[in-house]
């Protein structure tokens, strides 16, 4: 992150200040702070989710800095509240099994939080998903995907033998009792709502995905999926012919080069294609990019503004980084001793799966766009404090798994877990002791190359590495 | 449980790595067609992020300039001379693309020229090219400016050369426009380039390169040089003019239906007599006709910095006696843009050889050194020298005693020929081609105004102030 800083700033400035390092001195602090609050607190969670973290937190951190350094100070204001509640959480929820008991308080919290941006909530982008409370604008839909998950947890670790129980044929599959449907055409109907009310096609999308992925989990019925995907489809058809701005959105994902759009609808998918496009492989440099030109780049199209500057490389660095979060993630969900910890394990994994690859497909047009942010790097302190407690769940949970692991019960997948743990010890002092010359080499480079192409992927993991002293 | 949550995770991860895929598509392969969509507007902001270089005339005014406007698009031109060199240098604007030698040299200007020398590598490893490369015009703007005035807003055109290399000394057409109202970064008003593009006097039309209109008796020179060169003629030939000859059950009638009786080729040149070229014309017959015209330069495109419009005479199988006849007379289908009737007039101040005309005499780098210089080049040649000299006397004479008595200027022996080239329905063209000093030219020059009546009239004294201007600059 230091070289990121570095090279921005000689980029547009050719020259570095002092002052500079305040920002990623302050980002590293912080996740230095939460390293030793885990070490202290769960020292057997999962070493890598922290890292992965704090390496897209910091390429995010980056990438804002050089789009709009006012907003680098508000994001790392943002970090620092979102590890205060990290830690929160860290302290106070290690019991997580305790909210298992308050799912339907917690599944009427989401569904107020939600209902409140319709009654309360002011429009910005023809989206009505922001509450302004005092100075502030706070996306609620960021908290309730978490509320949502921890009680579709807890109700599907009650009820999925129930769920699962197959009673009826239809053309030859078994398919449960028709009222089990019942959850099922709710949570449609809820995601159906979002998408007429607040315009908020990105949310129906995730909460709709989450729970099909979660029901699918919790269940191993095909038949949920299919009946899902099909009604999710119908919806969706439904609001394209309804509603002028899904019919929009899916126009200028199929033709995002229409003349007659491009200057209006289309634009920002244009100019976020037109910015991937002129990144190529090893992108134009930080600071050296015109991403600015793309709409909301700090906030939903951040991954544009990555695959300019930092090219394909850079761009797929941030992928791994989502895979490897997803893959740890999972490792954890699969290492729950207990229904309720596994499906809520594997619940907040799939908010970060899916919601990374909503936006990330959507700003490449692989699917249609949906504003979303990406989780970790966009600009945003609702986001982040959703995603930061995500985290310390995910984190809380594998410190769990860790300790049962410890006692000797062991479920499924023991092996993956094996093989990680194998990596954790000899990294571990080995990357400590290279930190330093890791740090000299970078700036070795910097200063030669004087601002202009070396920062690539292999930078970010080095960083990443580094600045969390693993 | 764990199977399902596994199938789930190998689901994200296919999710995931089509991002990739798709990415890679986008960044490696699907680039081209995306950077070159027109509304990506990177391009147009890298290309003005550079500093153009300025574009000089020959008398080292600053003709067109980048200024740094703080903006999206940060340099941007100027044009201090407003419309004087408009044809000559086109505009530079991210909004309405470019044209003129903005255009054709935009490489150049950007700094990225095909020509790499020592230097400008040099300059590009030192990065100090910052800025782009400078064009040295060979348009003197003193000598457009009084051919500006001298055309005193006519609608019409006027084409200076120097003979002997071709360097165009005067670009000049009217109406013509300030290049600056392309260049919206002052204000966003569109309002002054829409009425530009609405006007129905074409202001944005470069009548010299593109204006092509029937030449009338100045296409004679061209006549009287293949009559001369093929042998068929001799200044002396006798010819009788009755006033009206009749081709074909068409009559071709002298100016005022007066006659010319007997009558000499050359001072059947100085009186401009219809019947005597319709004569020649139909003896010397239309394959060697047109090919003289060629030679000359008409149905051919003409090698020039711009975009220039074919000049035309019609193919010699289509023509019937009465196309012979006319297009001898300079009419019927023969056309004529007045860059070409400015190189009819040099060709033949250059012993019959005629130049590749030229607009930039060098490019200089940022810091004035000359990079590359463009010499004169020759294109064809259309006569002996022995014809040119011999048509030259008969241009002399033409000024000096014929219809182009208002060309001449004391003490100087001015070559010329005047054109009125009939249009059906309005008042004629009035041409004037002409070169100075006869015997030792440094200036050909076409003057055209449309619609201006006799040629003798109108059109000789415009081409004399510019010849007298030009002798004043050597």
């Amino acid at each position: 992150m230091f070289v990121g800083f570095v090279s921005v700033e000689l980029a547009a400035n050719g020259k570095v200040l002092p002052s500079l390092f305040i920002y990623p001195g302050a980002v590293a602090g912080i996740f230095l702070a939460l390293h030793i609050t885990l070490r202290i607190f769960l020292p057997r969670a999962d070493p890598l989710l922290l890292p992965v973290s704090a390496g897209l937190t910091f390429v995010g951190m980056v990438m804002i800095y050089r789009l709009d350094p006012g907003l680098a100070m508000e994001q790392s204001i943002w970090i620092a509240v979102a590890a205060v509640s990290f830690i929160l959480v860290v302290l106070f929820l290690r019991n997580y099994e305790l909210l298992a008991q308050y799912k339907y308080t917690l599944a009427v919290a989401a569904l107020l939080l939600l209902a409140s941006t319709m009654v309360l909530g002011t429009e910005v982008n023809g989206a009505r998903l922001w509450l302004r409370i005092g100075p502030l604008n706070f996306q609620p839909s960021e908290i309730a995907k978490i509320l949502l998950v921890i009680f579709l947890a807890a109700f599907f670790a009650e009820k999925h033998e129930l769920l699962s129980v197959s009673t009826h044929r239809v053309l030859g599959v078994k398919v449960p009792e028709l009222k089990y449907f019942g959850p099922l055409l709710l949570m449609w109907g809820v995601s159906v709502l979002m998408m007429i009310f607040q315009k908020d096609l990105g949310s129906s999308l995730l909460f709709f995905g989450i729970f099909i992925c979660m029901l699918y989990a919790a269940t191993s019925r095909k038949s949920y999926v299919f009946v899902g995907l099909a009604l999710f489809l119908l919806g969706a058809y439904l609001c394209y012919l309804s509603f002028g701005h899904v019919e929009t959105r899916v126009m200028t994902w199929l033709h995002p080069f229409n003349p007659a759009t491009i200057e209006n609808e289309s634009y920002q998918i244009t100019q976020s294609l037109f910015a991937l496009s002129s990144g190529g492989i090893s992108g134009c440099g930080l600071g050296l990019g015109q991403p600015n030109s793309i709409p909301s780049v700090t906030t939903d199209f951040i991954f544009s503004a990555v695959g300019e500057e930092l090219g394909l490389l850079g761009a797929v660095s941030v992928v791994v980084m989502y895979v490897l979060f997803v893959a740890r993630g999972v490792k954890v969900a699969l290492t729950q001793r207990d229904d309720f910890g596994k499906l809520l394990a594997f619940g907040l994994v799939s908010i970060i799966a899916l919601q990374s690859f909503i936006i990330m497909g959507g700003v490449t047009r692989l699917i249609p766009l949906t504003g979303i942010t990406l989780p970790f790097m966009s600009y945003g302190g609702s986001s982040l404090l959703a995603n930061f407690i995500l985290l310390a769940l995910l984190l809380v949970l594998s410190d769990r798994a860790a300790g049962t692991d410890a006692v000797g019960i062991k479920e499924g997948s023991s092996a993956p877990s094996h093989k990680y743990n194998g990596i954790r010890t000899p990294l571990h002092p080995l990357l400590l002791r290279s930190a330093p010359c890791a740090v000299l080499r970078e700036y070795a480079s910097v200063a030669r190359l004087a601002g202009a192409a070396h920062r690539r992927s292999q930078c970010f993991t080095v960083l990443m590495r580094r600045d969390t002293m693993r | 449980m764990n199977r399902s949550i596994k199938i789930l995770l190998l689901v994200f991860v296919i999710c995931l790595v089509a991002i990739v895929a798709n990415l890679s598509w986008i960044q490696i392969f699907g680039a081209e067609g995306i950077e070159d969509n027109a509304f990506n507007k990177r391009r147009l902001v890298e290309e003005y992020a550079i500093q153009r270089g300025d574009i000089l005339s020959a008398d080292r005014q600053v003709v067109a300039r980048s200024v740094d406007t703080g903006t999206e698009y940060q340099y941007q031109r100027e044009y201090p001379l407003g419309s004087l060199l408009a044809d000559v240098t086109g505009y530079d604007s991210w909004m309405y693309g470019r044209s003129g030698l903005e255009k054709t040299y935009n490489r150049e200007l950007l700094g990225d020229g095909s020509v790499l020398t020592l230097r400008s590598l040099a300059n590009k490893l030192l990065g100090a090219s910052k800025k782009g490369n400078s064009l040295v015009l060979t348009v003197d703007a003193r000598l457009q400016a009084t051919a500006t005035e001298a055309l005193a807003g006519r609608k019409g055109a006027v084409v200076a050369l120097d003979p002997g290399t071709g360097a165009v000394l005067a670009m000049v057409t009217a109406p013509t426009y300030d290049p600056n109202v392309t260049v919206p970064f002052q204000n966003d008003d569109t309002a002054a380039w829409d009425a530009l593009v609405a006007n129905p006097e074409q202001p944005l039309l470069d009548r010299c390169t593109s204006g092509l209109y029937p030449p009338g008796s100045s296409f004679k020179v061209v006549v009287a040089a293949a009559a001369l060169d093929s042998g068929l003629v001799a200044p002396e030939t006798q010819f009788n003019c009755t006033g009206e000859l009749l081709v074909h059950g068409y009559t071709i009638s002298d100016f005022g239906g007066k006659s010319h009786g007997n009558i000499t080729f050359a001072d059947a040149l100085v009186v401009s007599c219809n019947n005597t070229f319709a004569q020649v014309g139909l003896s010397l017959g239309a394959p060697s006709l047109v090919q003289y015209a060629e030679l000359f330069g008409f149905n051919e495109v003409i090698p020039f910095d711009l975009p220039v419009a074919e000049s035309r005479i019609a193919e010699p199988e289509s023509m019937d006696p009465v196309a012979v006849a006319s297009s001898s007379i300079g009419q019927a289908e023969v056309l004529a843009t007045p860059l070409e009737m400015a190189l009819v007039a040099a060709a033949v101040a250059n012993g019959g050889v005629v130049m590749e005309p030229y607009l930039v005499d060098e490019i200089q780098d940022y810091n004035g050194k000359t990079i590359e210089r463009f010499g004169p080049g020759k294109w064809q040649e259309a006569t002996d020298r022995a014809t040119a000299s011999t048509l030259t006397r008969m241009m002399v004479e033409v000024v000096d005693e014929g219809t182009g008595r208002a060309a001449r200027i004391p003490g100087v022996e001015v070559a010329g020929k005047t054109g009125t080239a009939e249009v059906e329905g309005a008042e004629s063209h009035a041409w004037f081609i002409c070169f100075a000093p006869a015997l030792d030219p440094t200036v050909a020059v076409a003057v055209i105004i449309e619609n201006g009546g006799e040629g003798g009239m109108t059109a000789a004294p415009v081409a004399r102030q510019v010849l007298e201007k030009a002798l004043s600059l050597d």
